[in-house]
């Protein structure tokens, strides 16, 4: 099974080491490329080719010229031109060489194509004056005249010559097409003749006419591998060479087995993400490479890896139980603070890290009795706690019973206030030998003393209602239950209302 | 848990004021304590049909026996006051020393008072209640109602508006007898002459004195020269007239009146005739057991109301009870008035007895001058300032007078009423006392004191009337209050060594007035002895005249017998 998966990433990786594709025009030929005008010119191309073998030169020249008008490419026009020579229509074949001319005015056949052209632009000087011989002696003959007028004037009225009979072959000057397309595109492409002579040099997509012949053809880019290959040209053909280029090369694997198994594997770059949960295994450049090895609730493992060629490297690990633990704590009151070690870290529902060992454990909500417990943390594994918190008695009435406690006991200690003034007064009085018996202020006084001790009295009752209704509780404690720990991982989520995703600890209740 | 928190808290605040209120809390007892320990005793108007307004201005302070409730036959000392509003209102009797309450809590010497509610209320009833009725008083310990009836510490006063002959009767007919125990047993007595007033003043005689119980003058009787009814037990019962010959006429004697008892029974007399608007007379007569009487001097003074007040006392410690004449005056409406306060004349007792008729004349050709006159005499310190010129406000000094040893240093003390002093508050009056010496001069000259109390306040005119009851050693002051309708009880005289004092440790006393307790021990009964404030017997001829039996002698110093503008307009218009 896994020789299986070697091979195809083998295979894979071959095949897109120089080309991805090479696809030649007499082969590929679907019914979506008809919409392709390198597709319709190749058809035209073809077409032409088959006229042109059965000696059906003019047909031939049309089929090249529709081929022209697809693509413009003077290897159309040149072809188009040695039909019309083949078919006697020197006059169109002139007309054809010159803009061939025109396109390639730097072509490899400059001269050959020239002194063609002035060939058989005497041979249309000749065809000419013949012409214009035989029509002072047709002057009376009605037979000539159609042909006359079927020359027409764009051809000076140059009669045809006579058609050369069908071709066993084309022609060998017959121009190919050699369009080349990478991926990506911008890459340079140099196509260099047999003797060694760079043809073309320029960007992808290039397409160059060529005579028949052995090219080599050499892709560059700066982000990606070299691409090369040798093309045998043809004459007659369009060729299309697709390159997908390539960045590197896989020569390794790396293996990373833990224990426990099931732990993420990152290879070079952590933030890239795993590569696969272990037992893993990948392709890998030949080289240094780095490996993280985590698994929620174990402590993270990284290692270096050297992969040779055509070897494996393998990392062997032995995962362990993370000095921390987690603790998930739900409960009846949502939003129920939580205090850990009487500091507060958050409310229910709360998921937290906390350090392996024994913390204690405080929840508390408004109206509600505290719970306070001792959890044990287990290292590496998830504690869930669960509450449920009681409602506390109201103290509505201790607080209504103090109020009033501290009005009356403020009242009392006014009247003491009071009583201590009249009495120093008095006092004063007293020593001054002009005390009177029936000074106000003794039954004012009197007054103030006895209505300290009723105010201190009913404060001391009030008091203790206040500690009646402050203490008293006929409601249940609140209550909890510390489950027995266990492992947890770190699972995918993705919250269908918002839309939003992440990662989330999981674990089982 | 912030909940909790805010509980605690407010827990351990309620505590903690709980806990230091509690420390700091007084004790209601505490001010039941100042209130005994209070050397000022404040007796307030009794409430129902004794409201009159006006309460305090006739006091009268005596002493008294009273059969023992155990042993009838032993007979207990007591001190009492009689306070009136004045003219035409009901009067009432309030105690201040009981010999009972004596034995059980005063052996220290430390003044124990009753409570300021009265002994009992007289002139209830309207018909002894009418126009003129509780204008003065007069007190004797002993009264024989018939021959099986004997009645102890009694009150006479005179009563008006009684029904005679079926018809509605006139200014001052009767006079009400009324003593203790059975203060119910009132036994009216008619008077001899109808519409002359009689009754306007009155003063006591010792018990058992050959003259009756007491003198009363009558100052419109004698065709306006004034006349003076003395008022004998049984078996008479009844009023026998006293000429004073000699006297100015149209005088109007018995207007103002004050008698002390000479060591040998007769009363030495000083009387004030207002008859004659510019020219007051104080008529000075002794009248011997026998009843005969004789005019010994002619005083006049300064002022219109020259002798307005008077008090016999022993101010030049010769043994001979000398006179002290007021010439102040007061009502409510001279309050903030710009009056001269006058001085007080001081006549030596030794020249008043030996006199015959000295500056009778009239014009006065051989005019008795005073042994000495005190001005008023103003003591910032104490906030009283006298009217020394018209511009300033009138004090009223020397409207009320009194005499005795009320320091306890065996000189009488002059007592002086100004009740529109302005200390306390503008017209709430004062008492003025100065310490007695071994001479006139002396007089004041050592020590003196302002009398007032806390609970007096504007408008009170303290020392409208000033007396003195028997305490033990030495007399206590009286002073009433009309304006504040109160008369209080000076158990501190505030002169010098006799100021209040804590008595920490004491049982059950814990403030009081300290003075070396003198407490002489009775040969027979082994109880303190009683002093009216005034020795009778004293210098002389100690004990010659009761046996040395002190026990029923009445402060004939005391008496106060003062008559404001209304009483004068009442009687000018009957």
């Amino acid at each position: 099974m896994r020789r299986d998966a070697y091979d195809r990433a083998a295979m894979r990786a071959i095949c897109t080491l120089l080309l991805s594709a090479l696809v030649l025009a007499s082969v590929a030929a679907t019914a979506a490329a008809q919409a392709d005008p390198l597709e319709q010119a190749r058809n035209h191309m073809e077409q032409g080719q088959a006229f042109y073998l059965q000696g059906r030169f003019d047909e031939a020249a049309a089929e090249f010229e529709l081929a022209y008008e697809a693509q413009r490419f003077s290897a159309f026009l040149f072809n188009a031109a040695v039909s019309y020579e083949n078919a006697g229509h020197l006059a169109h074949a002139v007309v054809l060489f010159e803009r061939y001319l025109e396109a390639e005015p730097e072509a490899s056949d400059e001269d050959d194509v020239r002194a063609r052209l002035a060939h058989l632009r005497e041979r249309v000087a000749a065809r000419a004056a013949e012409a214009a011989v035989a029509a002072e002696h047709a002057v009376d003959t009605h037979e000539s005249a159609p042909e006359t007028a079927a020359e027409g004037s764009a051809t000076a009225e140059i009669p045809a010559a006579d058609s050369a009979p069908a071709p066993t072959a084309l022609p060998a000057d017959f121009k190919s097409l050699v369009n080349v397309r990478t991926e990506p595109m911008g890459a340079t492409v140099r196509i260099v003749d047999p003797e060694g002579h760079v043809v073309e040099t320029a960007s992808s997509p290039v397409a160059q006419t060529l005579e028949a012949g052995r090219y080599h053809v050499t892709i560059d880019h700066p982000d990606f591998n070299r691409a090369e290959t040798d093309i045998e040209v043809e004459p007659g053909h369009v060729y299309l060479i697709q390159i997908n280029l390539s960045q590197g090369e896989f020569l390794g694997y790396v293996r990373v087995v833990s224990d426990p198994p099931g732990a993420s594997v990152y290879v070079d770059d952590h933030d890239a993400g795993a590569r696969g949960v272990t037992p893993f295994e990948g392709p890998a450049r030949v080289g240094p490479h780095h490996v993280w090895v985590e698994r929620a609730g174990y402590d993270t493992i990284e290692q270096d890896l050297d992969v040779q060629l055509g070897r494996d490297a393998e990392a062997r690990v032995t995962l362990e139980r993370a000095s921390v633990g987690r603790i998930r704590v739900i409960g009846n009151v949502r939003g129920a603070q939580i205090f850990i070690d009487d500091s507060p870290v958050g409310a229910i529902p709360w998921e937290g890290e906390l350090r392996a060992g024994t913390h204690s454990m405080r929840i508390t909500a408004d109206g509600m009795k505290d719970w306070i417990a001792a959890v044990e943390i287990a290292r590496g594994q998830l504690t869930p706690v669960r509450a449920r918190l009681h409602p506390s008695p109201g103290r509505g009435g201790a607080y209504v019973s103090g109020v009033f406690t501290g009005v009356v006991l403020a009242g009392g200690i006014t009247m003491t206030v009071l009583a201590n003034e009249w009495s120093n007064q008095l006092g004063a009085e007293r020593a001054a030998g002009t005390l009177a018996s029936d000074d106000p202020r003794i039954d004012q006084g009197f007054g103030f003393s006895i209505a300290q001790y009723c105010g201190y009295g009913l404060a001391a009752i009030l008091f203790g209602v206040t500690i009646y209704y402050a203490v008293y509780d006929d409601l249940p404690p609140s209550e909890g239950t510390v489950l027995e720990p266990r492992d947890w991982a770190v699972l995918p989520m993705f919250d269908p209302q918002t839309g939003l995703a992440g990662v989330a600890a999981g674990g089982r209740f | 848990m912030r909940a909790r928190s805010r509980g605690r808290t407010l827990v351990t605040v309620i505590a903690a004021l709980t806990g230091l209120a509690a420390c700091d809390a007084l004790d209601p007892t505490s001010f039941d304590r100042i209130r005994q320990s209070s050397e000022i005793v404040v007796a307030q108007n009794p409430s129902g049909g004794n409201g009159a307004t006006g309460f305090g201005g006739v006091l009268l302070g005596f002493g008294t026996t009273l059969p023992d409730t155990v042993t009838p036959s032993r007979l207990l000392r007591a001190s009492r006051f009689a306070v009136s509003a004045g003219a035409s209102g009901p009067y009432s009797v309030f105690p201040v020393f009981d010999e009972s309450v004596l034995d059980q809590r005063s052996t220290t010497g430390l003044y124990v008072t009753a409570g300021p509610s009265p002994r009992y209320n007289g002139c209830v009833a309207a018909q002894f209640c009418g126009v003129g009725s509780s204008v003065s008083f007069a007190a004797t310990p002993v009264w024989h109602q018939d021959a099986a009836s004997t009645r102890y510490g009694c009150v006479i006063v005179p009563s008006g508006n009684a029904i005679v002959d079926g018809r509605l009767g006139t200014f001052h007919e009767q006079v009400q007898v009324r003593c203790e125990p059975s203060s119910m047993s009132i036994q009216p007595i008619d008077v001899p002459a109808e519409r002359v007033e009689l009754g306007a003043s009155a003063t006591s005689l010792p018990a058992d004195h050959p003259l009756g119980a007491a003198i009363f003058g009558a100052p419109l009787d004698n065709s306006g020269d004034g006349r003076l009814y003395r008022l004998e037990d049984y078996p008479i019962n009844g009023f026998i007239g006293v000429d004073l010959l000699g006297t100015p006429v149209g005088a109007g004697i018995g207007r103002v009146m004050s008698s002390v008892a000479l060591a040998d029974g007769t009363i030495l007399l000083a009387t004030t005739g207002h008859g004659r608007p510019d020219d007051p007379v104080v008529a000075v007569a002794t009248i011997d057991p026998g009843g005969a009487a004789t005019l010994r001097a002619c005083l006049r003074g300064h002022g219109t109301q020259f002798g307005s007040a008077l008090a016999f006392g022993n101010f030049d410690a010769d043994g001979v009870p000398d006179l002290a004449i007021g010439a102040g005056v007061w009502s409510s409406e001279l309050a903030g008035s710009q009056h001269v306060d006058q001085p007080i004349a001081l006549y030596s007792g030794g020249q008043l007895i030996n006199g015959r008729a000295l500056g009778c004349e009239d014009p006065p050709a051989t005019p008795l001058a005073p042994a000495r006159t005190l001005a008023c005499a103003s003591d910032p310190s104490a906030g009283f300032a006298c009217a020394a010129t018209t511009n300033d406000s009138y004090t009223g000094f020397g409207s009320s007078l009194a005499a005795a040893d009320v320091n306890g240093d065996m000189h009488d003390d002059l007592i002086i009423g100004a009740p529109l002093a302005n200390v306390r508050g503008g017209g709430a009056g004062v008492v003025e006392v100065l310490a007695g010496g071994t001479s006139f001069d002396a007089l004041g000259a050592t020590d003196h004191a302002f009398l007032t109390y806390s609970s007096v306040g504007a408008g009170a005119h303290l020392g409208a009337a000033v007396s003195t009851v028997p305490g033990v050693d030495r007399a206590e002051i009286v002073a009433g209050a009309p304006g504040a309708s109160h008369v209080a009880v000076f158990f501190c005289s505030g002169l010098r060594g006799d100021r209040p004092q804590d008595f920490a440790g004491m049982a059950g006393v814990t403030h009081g007035c300290v003075i070396a307790p003198r407490v002489t021990a009775d040969v027979d009964a082994g109880r303190p002895t009683f002093d009216g404030g005034t020795p009778v017997d004293a210098g002389t001829d100690a004990g010659a005249s009761d046996g040395g039996d002190d026990a029923g002698d009445v402060d004939a110093g005391v008496q106060d017998a003062d008559v404001d503008a209304d009483v004068d307009a009442e009687v000018d218009a009957g």
